[in-house]
């Protein structure tokens, strides 16, 4: 980023290859929409450069780039919150947690799962999408941002705006949500249990 | 116990994702290892990380990406530029400044010096043509107005030039100086010069004294061109067109020189500036035909009387003269010089008579002044209804034409009218503006669309004495006024006098126009199919004869 802000447009190329799809994934599984995703990701992207010369080093560019996604993905949220449509948290069937696969599962990208989880991930993934969908705005974003960007729990509390410990009280109720989420999805804890058998942690 | 399982349970999320320090998380490892509650819920969180975990990633598009980039690229040149010459800016704005400061100095100089360069070279001017018109006669007597005044200018320049030249050892003196106008230089070597005003005076004196050292020799030639160059004074130039004109010019002449000041003495050489010499001459000229003048006057007063109040005069002397197209005060030195000459006859006769110059159009104003009537043929006093007296060309009641005009009487008139010439340019003027005036008065007032007052207006400029196109406005308007206002038998003189005066004008063709249509039947449509059909019966009854054979 330093090297972008003195005049190095390759120094771009790189940040954008390297961190494009991770911030791709958060929007989209932080908004649910593909089209809507694909928006808010060209639009961080732009924003990055126009303020590229107020970036300053003493935070992580990975940490300023995801405030400016996150930023875009709650406006985004409001906006569509105005527009009355239906949200992708909720189900199809227009209730909350109720049956039916959720609109977060109905535009995930089946061809994308990789070929080596093979028929496990073909039948979880949607499961998985739709828990994701079905947790709060403030606690999916801290799961998804813990979980999936890595980015750890004080950066996230720079990111979203509030204190380190409130993060950590909504990543435990989000874990708690999603564990039930699972449960009530039919997701049987011997699959749980055999699973956290092979997490590292 | 409990108090240390919390103690612990707050840890256990960073124990799960790692980011608790080496000894706390060997702490929260041993504590788990004997804590069931606390290994269970490590479980839990444990056991939905790996669940979610490996969720696969989804692909970023590539729509925008190619866009993304040009974009960032060219932020990252203009970041460059910015960082390789920051100071770029500050020179760039420094020099504006640094330019508009020149430019409003540079300004406000030209504008401070200017006034004052122009200021006095219009008085050194002044000066100069003060001196210069005591020259004598013999220095162009006919010349237009500034000659004086434009020689002194012409000297000056060439000297400013001179002076310039000489200190750049540029081009030789003879060579044309350019016009002080559009010359900053020469408004700065002007501005130089004002210390040497009384360099210039000096010179002027000698010169105007050399002038008048040659001056005795020229009168003996001006006897010979006292009257015509009198006449042409008054007149203008030989090419000039318009006695109205030429007063003018004669008058312009006059306003050149100044009053007062050291001329105070010679104030009569100066209301006749450039005419000094010849003044005298036209003084004692004037003075044998004074005595012959008032029997002219008598006989010219009776002719003008004829003229005012018949409109023939004018159209036959204009028609004569050339085929004009125009108003007919503009082409011809003879038709110049004889509406001059009827000027200078009305002016006389209302010298006379104030009155009587004003007669004509006032016989169709009610009540005509009684000072008009006495020295006037009855048939001009008529009421306006009434047929007026007809002249050779039939018109009615119109100053300035007449049946009788006396092409000898100007030449009578002349020499006493040269004599007065300038007082006369005087009251031309006066005359003219007077026209002006009354013209205005009449568009104002037909603008306001008072008929009444455009006509009224119109006809005081025809009393007034308006020429060429005033005159043709001021009858278009009363024509044009009476007919709006239903008087047609008043309107028709005017109008008449138009046409005959200013055949070929537009307003004549406008009226011409307007009479043509009143005169067709204004009958609708099928009269007029009623005249095709008669046309169509009468050749209809034509071939019958010869379908019959």
């Amino acid at each position: 980023m330093l090297a972008f802000k003195s005049g190095d447009a390759r120094a771009f190329s790189t940040l954008v290859s390297r961190h494009r799809q991770p911030v791709f994934n958060f929007i989209l599984r932080y908004v649910g929409h593909r089209q809507r995703a694909e928006d808010l990701l060209q639009e961080t992207w732009l924003k990055v450069v126009r303020s590229s010369s107020e970036w300053e080093p003493k935070a992580r560019f990975t940490t300023w780039v995801y405030t400016i996604a996150r930023n875009l993905c709650v406006d985004s949220a409001r906006k569509e919150a105005f527009r009355a449509t239906d949200s992708l948290d909720a189900p199809t069937s227009g209730e909350q947690g109720a049956e039916g696969p959720s609109r977060g599962e109905l535009v995930a990208d089946e061809a994308q799962a990789t070929p080596d989880r093979g028929a496990h991930n073909a039948r979880l993934r949607p499961l998985l999408e739709r828990a994701i969908s079905s947790l709060p705005a403030e606690q999916r974003e801290v799961f998804l941002l813990r979980e999936y960007q890595g980015i750890g729990f004080k950066e996230i509390a720079e990111v979203t705006g509030v204190n380190e410990n409130t993060v950590k009280s909504r990543m435990r109720y989000a874990l708690e949500g999603l564990r039930k989420k699972l449960g009530d999805l039919g997701v049987d804890g011997e699959a749980m249990v055999d699973a956290s058998r092979t997490v590292t942690g | 116990m409990n108090t240390g399982v919390h103690q612990y349970e707050d840890k256990l999320l960073d124990y799960a994702y790692g980011e608790l320090p080496a000894h706390e998380a060997a702490a929260v490892d041993a504590h788990v290892r004997t804590c069931a509650k606390c290994s269970h819920a490590l479980a839990q969180i444990k056991g939905v990380r790996s669940v979610f975990a490996p969720l696969p990633m989804t692909a970023a598009p590539d729509a925008g990406l190619e866009s993304l980039l040009a974009y960032a690229e060219q932020h990252a040149r203009r970041a460059k530029q910015e960082k390789q010459a920051p100071w770029r800016r500050w020179v760039f704005a420094l020099a504006s400044a640094a330019g508009l400061l020149v430019i409003g100095v540079v300004a406000v100089r030209a504008s401070k010096e200017a006034p004052q360069s122009a200021s006095d070279v219009i008085a050194a001017n002044e000066k100069t043509a003060r001196k210069a018109a005591e020259e004598g006669a013999a220095l162009a007597p006919a010349a237009a107005t500034p000659a004086p005044v434009q020689a002194v200018e012409q000297q000056e320049r060439q000297q400013v030039w001179d002076e310039r030249q000489a200190k750049r050892g540029g081009p030789p003196a003879d060579e044309k100086p350019a016009e002080p106008a559009l010359d900053l230089n020469y408004a700065d070597a002007r501005a130089e010069k004002l210390g040497n005003k009384l360099d210039r005076e000096r010179q002027a004196k000698e010169e105007l004294a050399a002038v008048q050292k040659q001056a005795p020799a020229k009168p003996m030639a001006a006897p010979k061109s006292a009257e015509p160059a009198a006449v042409d004074s008054l007149f203008g130039d030989k090419g000039a067109p318009q006695g109205s004109a030429g007063a003018r010019q004669s008058e312009s002449k006059r306003t050149s020189a100044p009053v007062g000041g050291e001329a105070s003495g010679r104030f009569d050489d100066f209301g006749n500036a450039g005419r000094g010499v010849r003044l005298e001459e036209m003084k004692a000229k004037a003075k044998d035909a004074a005595k012959a003048e008032v029997s002219d006057k008598e006989r010219e007063k009776s002719n003008v009387d004829d003229q005012l109040n018949d409109g023939t005069a004018v159209a036959q002397s204009m028609s004569g003269s050339a085929n004009r197209p125009g108003f007919g005060v503009s082409t011809g030195n003879a038709l110049g010089g004889t509406v001059g000459e009827l000027e200078g006859k009305k002016s006389q006769v209302a010298r006379a008579e104030p009155e009587t110059a004003t007669r004509g159009p006032q016989a169709v104003m009610p009540p005509p002044p009684p000072a008009a009537q006495p020295s006037s043929p009855a048939p001009t006093q008529q009421a306006p209804s009434a047929p007026m007296k007809k002249s050779k060309a039939g018109y009615g009641v119109m100053p300035r034409s007449t049946s009788s005009f006396d092409e000898d009487a100007p030449v009578a008139a002349t020499e006493s009218i040269a004599t007065s010439g300038d007082a006369e340019a005087s009251r031309a003027r006066d005359r003219q503006l007077s026209v002006d005036a009354q013209l205005a008065q009449a568009r104002s007032s037909a603008n306001s669309g008072d008929r009444r007052g455009e006509v009224m207006a119109a006809l005081k400029a025809l009393q007034s004495g308006a020429s060429g196109y005033s005159r043709a406005e001021a009858l278009k308007r009363a024509c044009d006024g009476f007919e709006a206002l239903g008087e047609y038998d008043r309107a028709q003189q005017f109008c008449d006098a138009l046409l005959s005066e200013f055949p070929g004008t537009a307003a004549a063709r406008q009226v011409a126009d307007r009479r043509k249509a009143q005169l067709k039947p204004k009958a609708p449509a099928p009269a007029r199919a009623s005249e095709l059909d008669v046309r169509d019966n009468k050749k209809a009854a034509e071939d019958l004869p010869a379908a019959a054979h």
